[in-house]
């Protein structure tokens, strides 16, 4: 029921390996918290998409679930 | 004879529920926490995935924001997967039927006056499946024409009034 949780599993739909999806979460200075995502090399573009459409809808529907669960999250693609 | 329809009757049984798209949007609402009810139903030229269920707002988002995302993201998964062949809608509590209904009515008000006063409008920025519900609303008129201009997420919906007339 985490929001990390979600991610993980948005993201493991998305691409071609989902073995190698790794989501790290640590707390910013400002008390939010950072989910720091991983994909194989060959799958970056299937994270970002067209314009970084996909991004950005991943983004939209995570940072739903953190309100929902009264956390402040964001999402940084490494 | 018999043997075959015995495989039929199971094989059913087994697969009745199973949805691939049903099983997503199904996992996705655990993931945010809630207990959800999901339906789907054949349209014309799409299947419409309802979820219900309480507190499902937060699956909607502002002015549809989320839910938007969320269809955009299963859409995609679908196509990259083959899931499904055919068109996905994703709605939640009805929010998408009411939506479309005010669109469709709005619209045919605008497009009256459009076609009355001889002079066109500019719709507010939408997103492409709104844009979608409005062409498809107007469509059959032979008064008014629709076209969109600007680029997503600012992209609008024009009526004008058709040429060569009178």
């Amino acid at each position: 029921m985490s929001t990390k949780a979600l991610l993980e599993y948005l993201v493991s739909q998305l691409v071609d390996n989902p073995d190698e999806v790794e989501v790290t979460e640590f707390e910013s200075k400002k008390q939010d918290t950072i989910l720091e995502l991983r994909v194989a090399e060959a799958d970056t573009g299937k994270v970002i998409g067209k314009g970084g459409r996909i991004a950005q809808a991943l983004r939209t529907v995570v940072k739903a679930a953190a309100l929902k669960n009264g956390e402040r999250v964001s999402v940084e693609i490494v | 004879m018999s043997d075959d329809n015995d495989i039929d009757e199971e094989f059913d049984e087994d697969t009745e529920d199973w949805d691939p798209i049903a099983e997503l949007l199904f996992d996705i609402t655990e993931h945010f926490g809630l207990e959800a009810d999901i339906e789907y139903e054949e349209r014309k030229d799409h299947v419409r995935y309802h979820i219900e269920g309480p507190d499902m707002g937060v699956l909607i988002g502002r002015r549809g924001s989320t839910l938007n995302a969320l269809q955009f993201l299963i859409g995609v998964i679908n196509a990259r997967k083959k899931l499904v062949d055919y068109r996905v809608v994703v709605d939640v509590e009805s929010y998408r039927d009411r939506r479309e209904k005010q669109l469709v009515d709005q619209a045919k008000r605008d497009a009256s006056k459009v076609a009355r006063e001889g002079r066109e409008k500019v719709l507010a920025a939408m997103p492409a499946a709104e844009r979608r519900v409005i062409h498809l609303a107007l469509a059959d008129r032979d008064d008014v024409v629709t076209y969109s201009e600007g680029k997503d997420p600012d992209r609008c919906v024009v009526i004008a009034p058709a040429d060569g007339e009178e």
